[in-house]
């Protein structure tokens, strides 16, 4: 798989009304290759925005270099712009025209014309499930829409790359599904890269085939999801709620036995008189333990109404990496 | 190049979809001149202050023996410390310098004393009355009506000095049982006893005062000219800055980092913007002059060109005004940091070059009015109007404020864009 984008010792560094500088991004470096969904994910003035500004040469990076399908970016920017779609954070479409002439200008823009772009506006249209309002107006449509017709306006010159700015912001559920769905599609079957940044964890999770943490500025972990899990070395988490009946303490011993086990504690819940309470377990490949859990359960006459998993996730990570929560 | 076009394109197609704005730009400019300049015509436009009305006297009397009435009219309008009148006259040597004075509105009106003022005045009433003309500004109908007052005031006081002088020679000549003739005595005064003969002949049947506008021909002056332009002029620039605005709306809607992203230059980007923000003005500006010129012939009653048959300084002053209103509008942009900021500007600079450009009616005659493309527009179309040719020193000006507020403006622009 070839390199669509390769950012080295990416910074910038803006000065503020005081005086004082302000480093918005700070030496990144980060690949992503052709086909692949590289999310950016970070709280809200971590630098996502910036750094995707550089990127699509919006923004001249204070330092560091960018190189888009293996052209210089500040050596060759047009030819280097004419690689990216971007589809930003904000609806960047004029109201006042239909879907159709939205897509018909951008896609001018880049030098499209004739039934290339007659065709390609159809495919987007039909892409976005948008083809029956293609004649409406933009003002007239749901948020959900307006966002689909943002991602086709960022993909009418058939970009290999692409950079998604927070694509889902301010949706309902049901778009925001149709939204992923629709860029899920695009990394599968067209094979693009997409840079995509978010401060929603289960967006980065569903999405990313890699993800880049980004706080003040800086990188502070990339890799799979699996891979900056492991990095932060937490068990899964266990919960087991028990009602009365068997051999609690023989069942809490066998738990603590188990392979991958590292702790289980028994703690009451609810009302005393009831007799209920919850097992607690902290163990590696909790997931896999489970059924063990269960069985061993049953074999202690332990009536079991209901087991929890909680495994490590971004969340977690950001949490180990930076010492507070994401939406913080 | 074809990103321009693209933009322009763009740009104009959006905004000519939008009602409220085409109202604004079209029907609400045309509905107020045309209301101001039949509804108040004259009254609009009078800056002066009635007690020292400019006025222009062309002395062309010869006298007569026994009298230069001319002269008199002269001293008493020329020298206010003789008689008061209110008017402020300059004495000019021939018509066509009095008439340029009143063409320039240097003056308010101009009086026009013939040739044979005093010799009709005392000679028989069968030789038929003298003709004194009155040349007015149309925008300058009061002060038109006051000079007309004064000046039958003060040819009335002359015929009034006649008759006493006529009623004393009866008066000595009935007494003394001779005639008038012998009472006066002298070869001079023949006229004055051929007058006498006819002692009931009134001073209306010697004098006339005929009054007349500046108008003449089709390259006329129309009041619809002077409030068409300057109301053209006036919402051309709401216009411009609407529409510069849009490079800041651009930019808070997301549309405006599409287009930076997009292989195009940025410089080409920003000249886009106000080249459609030109186009723009200028299709404005001629469908106005057209719409104009179709309400005066109608008006009339038959075609009239009246901004002037020069066609092709018309286009350069069409030119050079939307040039200048397009970077004025550009410059705002460039300034603000928001679009409603923008607007805010803009809407004070606008006003600011109304009102010293002459869109409300009065005219500053204070060096102020040059800091105006209002101005310096609707005087170039005056003078067009007037059949007159002298508007390169008008296009020069808007060609200035083009270039400098132009050049600021892109400046401004590229740096804020290339952060």
């Amino acid at each position: 798989m070839s390199t669509a984008v390769e950012v080295s010792g990416l910074g910038k560094t803006y000065a503020s009304r005081s005086g004082k500088s302000v480093r918005a991004v700070d030496g990144i470096d980060f690949r992503v290759d052709e086909g692949e969904l590289f999310s950016l994910l970070g709280p809200n003035g971590a630098g996502k925005t910036t750094t995707i500004s550089m990127i699509s040469g919006l923004v001249t990076p204070s330092q560091g270099s960018i190189s888009i399908l293996g052209i210089d970016l500040a050596a060759h920017p047009v030819a280097a712009r004419a690689q990216i779609g971007i589809v930003p954070q904000e609806i960047a479409l004029y109201p006042r025209l239909t879907a159709r002439q939205n897509l018909e200008f951008f896609g001018r823009i880049y030098g499209m014309r004739g039934d290339s772009l007659r065709s390609r506006i159809d495919e987007l249209l039909d892409f976005v499930e948008l083809r029956d309002r293609a004649s409406d107006r933009v003002e007239t449509f749901s948020g959900g829409m307006k966002r689909r017709v943002n991602i086709a306006a960022g993909l009418i010159h058939s970009p290999r790359i692409l950079y998604m700015d927070e694509p889902t912001v301010g949706v309902d559920p049901q778009s925001r599904r149709r939204i992923l769905d629709l860029i899920s599609h695009l990394k599968e079957e067209q094979g693009i890269a997409i840079i995509y940044t978010t401060h929603l964890m289960e967006e980065a999770e569903e999405l990313s085939d890699r993800v880049g943490i980004i706080d003040h500025g800086k990188l502070i972990a990339v890799g799979s999801l699996d891979s900056l899990v492991a990095m932060v070395n937490e068990d899964d988490r266990v919960e087991i709620e028990l009602a009365i009946g068997g051999d609690r303490d023989s069942f809490l011993r066998g738990l603590r036995t188990m392979n991958g086990v590292s702790a289980a504690e028994l703690e009451s819940v609810g009302d005393p008189e009831s007799g209920a309470c919850r097992v607690e377990v902290l163990a590696s490949g909790g997931r896999m333990l489970l059924p063990q859990i269960v069985e061993a359960a049953g074999a202690e006459g332990v009536p079991v109404t209901s087991v929890r998993l909680e495994e490590p996730n971004l969340e977690s990570v950001f949490l180990s990496l930076t010492g507070r929560a994401l939406r913080e | 190049m074809r990103a321009f076009l693209l933009i322009t394109w763009n740009d104009l197609r959006q905004s000519f979809t939008d009602r409220t704005l085409l109202i604004l730009m079209f029907a609400a400019p045309l509905a107020i001149a045309t209301i101001i300049s039949l509804t108040f015509g004259g009254l609009a436009n009078e800056s002066n202050p009635i007690d020292h009305l400019p006025v222009a006297l062309v002395n062309a009397d010869r006298g007569s023996p026994i009298a230069d009435f001319g002269e008199a009219f002269e001293a008493i309008l020329a020298e206010p410390a003789m008689i008061f009148t209110g008017l402020d006259a300059r004495v000019v040597a021939d018509e066509e310098t009095a008439l340029g004075l009143l063409t320039d509105d240097e003056v308010a009106a101009v009086v026009i004393l013939p040739q044979d003022l005093s010799r009709r005045l005392t000679g028989p009433a069968d030789r038929g009355p003298a003709n004194v003309r009155l040349v007015t500004r149309p925008d300058r109908e009061v002060s038109g009506q006051i000079v007309s007052t004064i000046a039958s005031g003060l040819l009335d006081a002359f015929s009034g000095s006649l008759a006493l002088s006529q009623a004393a020679v009866f008066g000595a000549a009935t007494a003394e049982g001779v005639p008038p003739a012998e009472i006066l005595g002298r070869d001079a005064f023949t006229q004055l006893t051929e007058s006498l003969q006819d002692p009931s002949s009134a001073l209306d049947q010697r004098v006339i005062m005929t009054q007349s506008s500046l108008r003449s021909g089709g390259a006329g002056f129309n009041p619809l000219v002077v409030f068409g332009a300057t109301q053209a002029i006036f919402f051309a620039l709401f216009t411009a800055n609407g529409n510069a605005t849009s490079i800041l709306e651009e930019v808070r809607d997301g549309t405006m980092t599409r287009l930076l992203a997009s292989p195009s230059s940025r410089s080409t980007l920003l000249a886009a913007k106000l080249g459609s923000t030109f186009v723009m003005v200028l299709f404005q500006l001629v469908l106005l002059f057209i719409a104009f010129t179709g309400i005066g012939s109608l008006l009339e009653g038959r075609l009239v060109f009246i901004w002037g048959q020069s066609i092709g300084r018309i286009a350069w002053v069409l030119l050079a005004t939307s040039a200048a209103t397009t970077t004025i509008g550009g410059l705002v942009a460039a300034i603000a940091k928001s679009p409603e900021q923008s607007g805010v500007i803009g809407t004070v600079i606008t006003m600011y070059m109304a009102v010293t450009g002459g869109s409300f009616g009065f005219r500053l005659q204070s060096p102020i009015r040059l800091t105006s493309a209002v101005h310096w527009g609707a005087e170039a179309f005056e003078e067009l109007a007037r059949g007159g040719t002298d508007i390169w020193t008008n296009v020069l000006a808007m060609s200035g404020f083009a270039l400098v507020f132009g050049a600021i403006s892109l400046v401004l622009f590229l740096r804020r864009f290339s952060t």
